[in-house]
């Protein structure tokens, strides 16, 4: 078992892996959807640049992405701190994976509403804002969702450079007290109920909007 | 392994867009601060307890830092990002037991050994098939990957084919902790690392290990710097010399490694005893 400071140590860590995530979904969203409408914009070059960003992005394991950002970028001038520098590396990597979710949401929305909305006068802006996205959020969500769950488990890989998040930690515990079990299971309690809350607030939320506008 | 790839890739990606060289000595005095880098599992010369770093370097950085005349400031890591870290000058200095290798030599500069650092292997308490190295021959190894414990294989290997035995499977583990948790579970015959750190292991555990005989070449571990920092490294080699001529180095291996050296060279030594060149 572990001691009750080793333990209170394992959560100050939970704490950090639940900042970094939050900043980094919410971050992600947005950057995600900026990508998916410069993808499907129509204008010259910039949906080659999303998908070949996206492309990279998705190809490129956490970790590696996380020192490239943090070891590479202040050759570029950008010197970052450790903490800093995570949620920069987590929100550009979900942002790529949103962007597929919002893109394909956008190329399966219905022509027929946007011509509709067009012919009203809307400029393609409002319709996007007025027509397209309240149906699509609400489309996409459980993909969403999922790709949260995917990036809270993917968010070890900030360990690289210095952040001590919820598995450093357990493995911090482990190397002094020689015992890896009971450290890690006890993180992987703590990532449990952390997923597991996500995953209950998205279905709240799903019921809420279904209540609100009908089954989809 | 694939992960070790990339992020031997990113390493070369970074050192080759970073500029030449990391802060020198007078550079860090402009500045007012040195950044150096150190660990957060290695026990006994770096690790973490309830978030206090603790270990053989972080005293000898405590005593750095008095007499510097300038700011230290640390970043605590894993082992995995501290060498790319130096290589590509976003650390000064790594302040861990860095082991110096012929292959590290070539990417970056060490000071004079803190510790010796020769491989050795440890067994489980009471495992009667192993009394030598030379019983090693086919059982299951635990090493860490990319550690001076994987690079010493190709010394072990040679030393049991010269007895007429061969080297068996070899298992690569992130920490040692989970090596030792499958030594424990009998899924390893024997773990190899560091005379000191297995010196820990079995005052921690003396029930469950029992510590076997040296493998491989001499080694040491050193502080590592940027390939070609000069001034830092003569900096640094002239604080631990001070701290070995007046005794301190070896109380506190005493009291932090539960094993001393007397026999330190003051500069760094290749696995074998050979000199830099």
């Amino acid at each position: 078992m572990l001691k009750l400071a080793a333990l209170l140590d394992l959560l100050h860590g939970a704490g950090i892996t639940v900042a970094v995530s939050a900043l980094a979904i919410a971050a992600g969203l947005p950057l995600g959807l900026a990508l998916a409408a410069g993808r499907t914009s129509g204008m010259p070059v910039v949906p080659a640049l999303c998908a070949a960003y996206s492309s990279f992005v998705r190809a490129v394991p956490a970790v590696t992405f996380v020192m490239l950002i943090y070891f590479g970028f202040p050759a570029l001038g950008v010197a970052l701190d450790p903490l800093p520098a995570a949620v920069l590396a987590l929100s550009l990597n979900t942002a790529a994976f949103n962007s597929e979710i919002w893109r394909a949401a956008i190329a399966d929305f219905p022509r027929g509403q946007l011509e509709a909305a067009r012919s009203y006068g809307m400029t393609k802006r409002i319709a996007f804002w007025r027509i397209v996205f309240p149906q699509i959020w609400r489309s996409s969500l459980p993909s969403l969702v999922n790709e949260m769950t995917l990036l809270i488990k993917a968010s070890p890989a900030i360990a690289i450079i210095g952040v001590v998040d919820l598995t450093r930690k357990a493995r911090q515990i482990a190397a002094v007290t020689y015992e890896p079990l009971p450290a890690f299971i006890s993180a992987a309690v703590i990532y449990g109920a952390a997923l597991a809350l996500v995953v209950a607030g998205a279905r709240w939320l799903e019921r809420r909007l279904a209540l609100r506008v009908g089954a989809a | 392994m694939r992960t070790s790839q990339l992020v031997r890739l990113v390493l070369l990606c970074a050192v080759g867009m970073s500029s030449a060289f990391g802060a020198g000595l007078e550079e860090i005095k402009k500045r007012g601060y040195m950044l150096v880098a150190t660990e957060d599992d290695y026990p006994p010369f770096e690790y973490v307890v309830n978030g206090k770093p603790m270990g053989y370097d972080h005293a000898l950085l405590a005593i750095l830092r008095k007499s510097a005349g300038f700011e230290i400031r640390q970043e605590i890591l894993p082992w995995q990002g501290i060498l790319p870290g130096v290589a590509s000058g976003k650390y000064d200095a790594a302040v861990t037991a860095a082991v110096i290798t012929d292959e590290r030599a070539k990417s970056l500069d060490f000071t004079m050994p803190i510790s010796e650092s020769t491989m050795a292997y440890v067994k489980r308490k009471g495992d009667n098939r192993i009394k030598s190295v030379k019983e090693l021959t086919g059982m299951t190894l635990g090493v860490q990957q990319g550690g001076a414990s994987f690079q010493v294989l190709p010394d072990l290997e040679a030393e049991l084919k010269a007895g007429g035995g061969k080297l068996g499977k070899i298992a690569q583990y992130g920490a040692f902790s989970e090596a030792y948790q499958d030594l424990a579970n009998k899924r390893l015959d024997a773990v190899i690392h560091n005379i000191v750190s297995l010196s820990t292991l079995i005052g921690e555990k003396p029930d469950q290990f029992e510590l076997g005989q040296r493998v491989g070449k001499k080694s040491y571990a050193a502080w590592a710097v940027q390939k070609g920092n000069k001034s830092l490294t003569e900096f640094l080699n002239a604080f631990l010399a001070s701290q070995k001529a007046d005794g301190t180095l070896k109380k506190l291996q005493v009291e932090n490694l539960k094993i001393n050296f007397d026999d330190l060279p003051n500069e760094p030594l290749l696995p074998g005893d050979r000199k830099m060149n």
